[in-house]
């Protein structure tokens, strides 16, 4: 099981509010489709306005292997100038 | 599309002829202004005449009465006549204040007063310098105060056909000195939110005994202040008598709100300035003695 | 200080060689937006709203038809409908539907300056007189300008069918606010209330321009078969494209941009606004267009950065240290959503350590020009919030400003706002270099005073694709594709150099054009040295490991027994032990093996670092007149590793620069119907050069150990601190905490006398 913390924006718009959720995953891909099951819409906004972070790294690529008990975190995008 | 003509006249007559020819005909010297407001749209010239090859129409000319500079005469220029300098060190610093280096190479005292912007810088050191200009059109020649070229912003007292051919500064007084301070947001590359020009000449004891202060930018046109100059005659330029005349350009100061600053604080300038100007004006009537 | 952690490791990063693309701009050859110019092009110009707000009831355009030498009149109707729909593309995302109406108003103009109409003809004077020829009837609604007035109750609604985003419960009234976007920790509200010592205030900043000198321009040729190409001076050209190609309905393949010299950007030109303009004018003429934009357009018709209102709350323990912080902050976006609230909300809790915090930022549309990023979007404005707090508590405290600093300030591992754990970062390395710096201890003149502030800026990494290929005489060629605005080709060129080890003059690089090498995201986020540097660096290891191995079967040896130094191969054993190879005699043997030497890289790097800074600003304060007069500055700031160490201080004093600009003279002033009163570079006022003294530089080096250099990038953070700077130095020359931008004269004059 991996653990998902959607922070705000996403934790509202998609979770009621809550933040942690545990998903047997083994990618990033496989993780947030089944976010996306509970929450219809959540894959397309992490795909548009998300940053993640495996175990406090920033990753990109939604192919990378989660291991049991990783925290797999999602927060805004930011922008620069 | 309606066509602009360009002419490179040579002589007042001509000059004269093709600006009243066509009531839209504008006069190009140093084009510094002319050239922005018609880039901007605010200007659509049906003819532009183009003075620069008329005689005597660049360069400053000295003699025993003063000074008689050539209406197309550019700002630098005026920095570079080691006796102008000399004289009226308060107009020529006034005039290259104007814009930048490159835009004073090409920009004119005559333009600026011509301009007829309540903001010019040389035109309140002009004013107090006693300046004229000489003012030729198709029914001849006359002399002017630079004082009574601008009438409105934007408007002057040229009639059809009229132009500024010179400006004409007279002899240093004795014991002369005069000065133009502005106040500007930046350092340089700005519009005066306030100028003040002075001119004032101090007796052997150092009693004022003539002083004209001319104020731009807190009015319509630039003022004339004759309470403010008659508060320094007969003083040493004593605190009191410099309260005095800063409460006079106070009180003629009638600026508005805009974008450039606020009335408060343009009348406050106004004065602030007035003793800043005075007292360096002073300093170079002293150190002339 | 300045000095690197491992000094002379590197033979080329780190030095200040001249730059490859000097020649051409300072004599005038480098082509920028509008210089360029295609065989048969036409001119466009553009018709603009008068009003800030207004429905548009109809566009006459026949006499603009009818004029001799028009080729091509167009309006939204000539526009693909768009669907509201996020582009994801750079590092922010944007709505298509939003980016269409930016380049032409639909229905409704949302500012004075909203293109309307636009026109091609043969001349530009002809274009500029027959958009004067289009008639447009306006039924003028009420218009809002500020953010106080834009979410006050019943405020003029700029889009009927907005509502807030992220507020709990829903909202279900339309609003001009648009999305609020909320970090928080702790409990702010308790831990302010039992804090020994706490500050307070509402801080104000108005709009303010990139200032960027070459106005918006472009050319496009679309043809008959549906492909089209761009010349165009943009932040990056492959997100121009796909932002086009997306409000165009074209297959991206289909459209080409090349990019052009920039002279400047900033963040303003991260957009399109006339690209689609004149894609559209180019196919109904069936000719090239160009469109450039005078001044004025640039500043009414473009986005300037947001003007803020911010409130904050600061709360210390008796020794000073941080328990509590809450801001509210409300970003002026303009017309559209978008500003940086989310970068802005973040910058709060960057820099110190604060247990309990609330930071609410609310993104505001009103009537003034869609904003747009200004390096380090959002940050400048809260950061000018915060850090004037932080100096009234420590004169609450009689503590030394830095010190405050230190006691609070970051270090490696404490968590980052967005929760991730901060890496190897530089913040109190800075204040260190601050304090130590001999102008922290200067002393000061009548009416002088000192003033310092922090910064934290996120920055960012992302997609870039490099390339590095050897010609058959062993020079290198380098292409990118992003635009060298900060002096990217020369390091570029050095990171190339360095791990090749070859001098720097023989390698060139190219900036690329869309369709002559992968995606790069645009220049932006201060990533381009970070990211696109380190595909540029994989390439050219690639590079060196084919040399090698070539190397090795030219010696007949194993590639371990090849050694490269010197841009050259050095054989260690066997028959030919002690010969060398050169780059150049291993190149032209490319016939030998499976052709040229050449490395394509694309990467999508995240384990960028934010970038940290502190300045010192000295000012004098006419006590009559209320002139405020920079007497002296010094940016300190971590910045990784330097490679070019001019374009690196050049970042520091321009941020620098641009940030005392803000705090002292620039703001769009509009007048009471809402037009911008000040759109030149007259009234709009920038800092000139007299007006500053030199801009002293300290580069503290931490590097990022996630790039090959230790790169961090720099670009923006110099611009976080120098409104409270300059605003602290004010505070101390004259005992008035200004909260309000900018700090013009007659603004200080007005508080000097009110203390009076």
């Amino acid at each position: 099981m991996a653990k998902a913390v959607i922070t705000a924006p996403f934790s509202a718009e998609f979770f009621g509010g809550r933040e942690d959720h545990l998903v047997d995953a083994p990618t990033i891909f496989a993780l947030i489709r089944g976010l996306d099951l509970a929450a219809p819409g959540f894959a397309q906004a992490a795909e548009e306005r998300a940053a993640i972070a495996v175990n406090g790294v920033a990753v990109a690529d939604w192919t990378t292997r989660l291991e049991s008990g990783d925290e797999v975190l999602f927060v805004q995008r930011i922008a620069g100038g | 599309m309606p066509q602009m003509t360009f002419h490179t006249p040579a002589t007042h007559d001509e000059v004269a002829a093709l600006l009243a020819a066509s009531a839209g005909a504008r006069v190009l010297s140093g084009g510094t202004d002319l050239i922005v407001q018609m880039r901007s749209g605010r200007n659509a010239p049906s003819a532009i005449i183009d003075v620069k090859q008329v005689a005597g129409m660049i360069g400053v000319r000295m003699s025993d009465s003063g000074f008689a500079i050539g209406a197309a005469t550019p700002c630098t220029a005026l920095l570079n006549d080691s006796a102008l300098s000399a004289a009226w060190p308060g107009v020529v610093e006034a005039a290259n204040l104007i814009g930048s280096v490159q835009v004073r190479n090409r920009a004119t005292m005559a333009g600026n007063l011509c301009n007829a912007s309540p903001a010019a810088d040389s035109v309140p050191a002009l004013i107090a310098a006693g300046a004229t200009c000489v003012v030729v059109g198709p029914s001849g020649t006359r002399e002017v105060a630079a004082s009574d070229i601008a009438v409105a912003p934007g408007k002057t007292s040229l009639a059809p056909g009229e132009f500024v051919a010179e400006i004409r500064l007279p002899a240093r007084p004795a014991r002369g000195g005069d000065a133009y301070l502005r106040s500007i947001p930046r350092t340089e590359m700005d519009i005066a939110v306030v100028g003040v020009g002075v001119a004032l000449v101090l007796d052997a004891s150092g009693t004022c005994t003539a002083a004209r202060i001319a104020l731009g930018a807190v009015a319509p046109t630039a003022l004339l202040v004759d309470e403010a100059g008659a508060a320094l005659v007969g003083s040493k330029l004593d605190d009191a008598a410099l309260e005095a005349m800063a409460v006079a350009v106070r009180a003629a100061a009638k600026p508005i709100d805009d974008k450039r600053g606020t009335a408060e604080y343009r009348t406050a300038m106004a004065g602030v300035l007035a003793k800043r100007v005075v007292a360096i004006a002073a300093a170079r009537a002293r150190n002339a003695a | 200080m300045n000095a690197p952690v491992t000094p002379k490791a590197f033979k080329v990063v780190g030095t200040r060689p001249v730059r490859p693309d000097g020649v051409d701009k300072v004599t005038g050859k480098a082509i920028y937006g509008p210089d360029f110019v295609a065989p048969g092009m036409i001119h466009g110009a553009i018709l603009r709203s008068p009003h800030a707000h207004a429905k548009i009831l109809s566009i006459n355009t026949k006499k603009a038809e009818a004029l001799a030498g028009v080729k091509a009149v167009i309006t939204s109707a000539d526009f693909p409908g768009q669907e509201s729909k996020v582009l994801a593309g750079g590092e922010t995302s944007s709505n298509q539907r939003d980016i269409a109406q930016i380049c032409m108003a639909d229905g409704k103009v949302l500012y004075a300056g909203h293109a309307v109409a636009a026109v091609a003809a043969t001349s530009e004077a002809i274009a500029r007189a027959a958009v004067a020829l289009i008639e447009v009837t306006y039924e003028v609604l009420p218009h809002v300008i500020e953010v106080e007035e834009a979410i006050a109750p019943g405020a003029p609604l700029l889009h009927a069918d907005m509502y807030t985003k992220g507020v709990e419960p829903a909202s279900d009234q339309p609003s001009n606010a648009a999305m609020c976007f909320t970090l928080a920790r702790g409990d702010a509200d308790a831990a302010l209330a039992r804090a020994a010592i706490t500050v307070t205030g509402r801080y104000k900043t108005p709009p303010v321009h990139q200032g960027y000198i070459e106005p918006h321009a472009c050319v496009a040729s679309w043809n008959a078969d549906g492909q089209g190409q761009m010349w165009v001076s943009s932040q990056g050209a492959f997100d121009i494209r796909n932002t086009t190609a997306a409000v165009l309905h074209m297959p991206i393949a289909d459209l080409r941009v090349m990019p052009l010299e920039i002279g400047g950007g900033f963040g303003g030109k991260t957009t399109i606004y006339l690209e689609p303009v004149a894609m559209l004018l180019s196919r109904k003429a069936g000719r090239p267009v160009r469109i450039a934009m005078n001044r004025q357009e640039v500043f009414c018709g473009t986005g300037p950065a947001p003007g803020s209102v911010a409130d904050v709350t600061l709360g210390s323990d008796a020794d000073g240290n941080f328990v509590g912080l809450k801001v509210e902050f409300w970003s002026q976006a303009g017309a559209f959503p978008g500003s940086g609230v989310h970068s802005g909300v973040m910058t709060a809790l960057g820099a110190y350590t604060v247990a309990n915090a609330h930071v609410r930022g609310w993104d505001v549309v009103s009537n003034i020009p869609a904003t747009k990023a200004y390096r380090a979007p959002g940050a400048p404005q809260i950061a000018f919030a915060l850090e004037s707090a932080i100096d009234d508590l420590a004169v609450k405290l009689g503590m030394d400003a830095i010190d405050l600093r230190l006691k609070n300030a970051v270090r490696p591992g404490d968590p980052g706002p967005m929760r991730l754990p901060h890496g190897a970062i530089g913040y109190v390395e800075c204040l260190e270099a601050a304090k130590a710096h001999p102008h922290w201890s200067a002393p000061l003149g009548a009416n002088q005073g000192r003033g310092v502030a922090g910064a934290f800026w996120g920055n960012y990494g992302g997609p870039s694709t490099a390339a590095v290929s050897l010609s058959s005489d062993g020079s290198v060629q380098v292409t990118t594709g992003n635009p060298d605005i900060g002096g990217s080709r020369a390091s570029m060129a050095i990171m190339a150099a360095e791990t090749l080890d070859v001098p720097y003059e023989s390698v060139r690089v190219a900036i690329a054009d869309t369709a002559s090498i992968g995606y790069s995201m645009l220049t932006g986020g201060s990533r381009v040295t970070f990211a696109t540097g380190k595909a540029v660096v994989e390439a050219a290891q690639n590079v060196r490991e084919t040399l090698v191995s070539r190397a090795a079967s030219l010696f007949g040896v194993d590639t371990a027994e090849v050694e490269w130094h010197g841009g050259a191969a050095h054989c260690l054993s066997g028959e030919r032990k002690g010969e060398s190879l050169s780059i150049g005699a291993i190149a032209a043997k490319a016939g030998q093996f499976s052709g040229t030497i050449t490395s394509e890289v694309s990467i999508n790097p995240l384990d960028y670092l934010p970038g940290f800074a502190v300045h010192i600003c000295d000012s004098e304060v006419d006590p009559e007149t209320g002139h405020v007069r920079i007497v002296r500055y010094t940016a300190v700031q971590d910045v990784g590793r330097a490679i070019h160490l001019d374009y690196v201080e050049g970042q520091l004093q321009g941020g620098a620069v641009q940030g005392i600009g803000w705090a002292l003279n620039e703001a769009y002033v509009f007048d009471a119907e809402g037009r911008m009163e000040n759109p030149g570079f007259l009234d709009y006022r920038m800092p000139v050069a007299s007006d500053l003294p030199m801009i002293d530089t300290v580069l503290v080096e931490v590097p990022n150990p996630a790039h090959p250099y230790g790169v961090k990038g720099v670009g923006e953070a110099p611009i976080v601190p120098p409104l409270a700077a300059v605003a602290n130095s004010v505070r101390h020359a004259t005992g008035i905490r200004m909260r309000e931008l900018p700090l013009s004269p007659d603004k200080v004059y007005a508080a000097l006398r009110a203390a009076d």
